[in-house]
C-alpha cells in the first residue's frame, strides 16, 4: 500500500532560495561594480574588467535560466518521490 | 574615480615617480582558485555524464542540480571578481614629494593614507622564500619618523630596486626641503599628514 503523505507541495518552492541568493549577487555585484569604477584608478582596463564581469554574469544567469525552463516546475513534491522506484533511478 | 594626471591635494611640481601594485602572481592565485572551484564539479560532471543525465532528467533532482549547480557557479564567479577587485583597488602611489597608500580590505572596507617623503626615516626590502626569490617579488617596508611607525608595500615586483628609488627620491626630497626629518608647520609641503578613510558604505 503505498504511503500517503498528505503533504504536496510544487517544486517550484525551490525557486524562492535561487531569487533570494540572486539578489544577493546582484547587491554584491553593483557593489562590487561601484567599488572598482568609483575608487579605481581612471584608465581603459577598468571598463574592461566591468564588462567582463557583467557579461560573465549574464552569461551564468543566461546558462541558468536555458536548464531551468527545461522543468516542469509545477510538478508537485511528494514523500513518495523520495521512495520506492526513485531510487533505482539513482541507481541506489 | 581617481585620475594619475590628477592626485588628490597634488601640489604644482609634484609628479609620479611611482605606480605600484601586487605582484602579478596574485591574480594567477585568484585564476588558479576560480579554475579548481569551477573545473572540479565540471570534470565530476563529465566523468560520471550517464548518472548525470539520469538525474537531470528526474523531476525533482534535476531542478534541484540545476538550482544548486547554478548558485554554485555564481558564487565561484562573485568570489573571483571580489579577489579581483582587492587585488586591483590596492596600489601604493610614490611622487617627488610624498607616498600614498590605499588599501581595500575586503568589500566594506578601505583604507587610504599618505606620508611626505620627509618623514621617511629608512626603507627596508624583504624578499622570503624560494618563489618570491625566483620571481623577485616582496615586501617593502617605510620606516616613518612618525610614532605608528611603517607604510608597508605587500607583494611589490622587485622589491630592492623600489627601495632604492624611494630612498633616491627621499634624498632629493630632503635636500630640496632642507633636510628636515619629519614636518612642520612651516615645511613647504605642510605638516604630516596621515589620513586615515575607513570607508563602511
Amino acid at each position: 500500500m503505498p504511503l500517503e503523505t498528505g503533504f504536496v507541495i510544487p517544486i517550484s518552492v525551490l525557486l524562492i532560495p535561487l531569487g533570494i541568493f540572486l539578489l544577493f549577487y546582484i547587491f554584491y555585484s553593483t557593489f562590487n561594480i561601484y567599488h572598482l569604477l568609483r575608487f579605481g584608478v581612471y584608465n581603459f582596463s577598468l571598463y574592461v574588467i566591468a564588462t567582463v564581469f557583467a557579461l560573465g554574469s549574464i552569461f551564468l544567469i543566461g546558462l541558468s535560466l536555458f536548464f531551468l525552463l527545461k522543468f516542469d516546475w509545477n510538478a508537485p513534491i511528494s514523500f513518495n518521490d523520495f521512495v520506492g522506484t526513485d531510487t533505482e533511478l539513482i541507481g541506489l | 574615480m581617481m585620475r594619475l594626471d590628477h592626485l588628490p591635494n597634488q601640489r604644482k611640481d609634484e609628479k609620479i615617480e611611482l605606480f605600484l601594485r601586487r605582484h602579478w602572481l596574485a591574480v594567477v592565485s585568484i585564476l588558479i582558485g576560480f579554475t579548481a572551484l569551477v573545473g572540479l564539479p565540471l570534470t565530476v560532471g563529465y566523468l560520471f555524464s550517464p548518472q548525470l543525465d539520469l538525474v537531470m532528467s528526474h523531476p525533482i533532482f534535476g531542478p534541484v542540480l540545476v538550482v544548486v549547480g547554478s548558485m554554485y557557479f555564481m558564487a565561484a564567479w562573485l568570489f573571483a571578481f571580489i579577489e579581483f577587485t582587492d587585488y586591483y583597488l590596492d596600489v601604493w602611489i610614490v611622487t617627488n614629494e610624498r607616498i600614498i597608500n590605499i588599501e581595500q580590505e575586503g568589500l566594506f572596507h578601505r583604507t587610504a593614507s599618505e606620508l611626505h617623503l620627509t618623514a621617511v626615516q629608512d626603507a627596508t626590502s624583504d624578499v622570503r622564500g624560494i618563489i618570491r626569490t625566483l620571481l623577485d617579488y616582496g615586501n617593502v617596508q617605510i620606516q616613518t619618523a612618525g610614532e605608528k611607525g611603517r607604510f608597508v608595500f605587500k607583494n611589490i615586483s622587485r622589491p630592492e630596486r623600489i627601495k632604492e628609488k624611494i630612498l633616491l627620491l627621499v634624498e632629493e626630497d630632503k635636500k630640496k626641503h632642507g633636510g628636515h626629518a619629519g614636518l612642520t608647520e612651516n615645511h613647504p609641503a605642510g605638516p604630516l599628514k596621515k589620513a586615515k578613510s575607513k570607508n563602511a558604505e
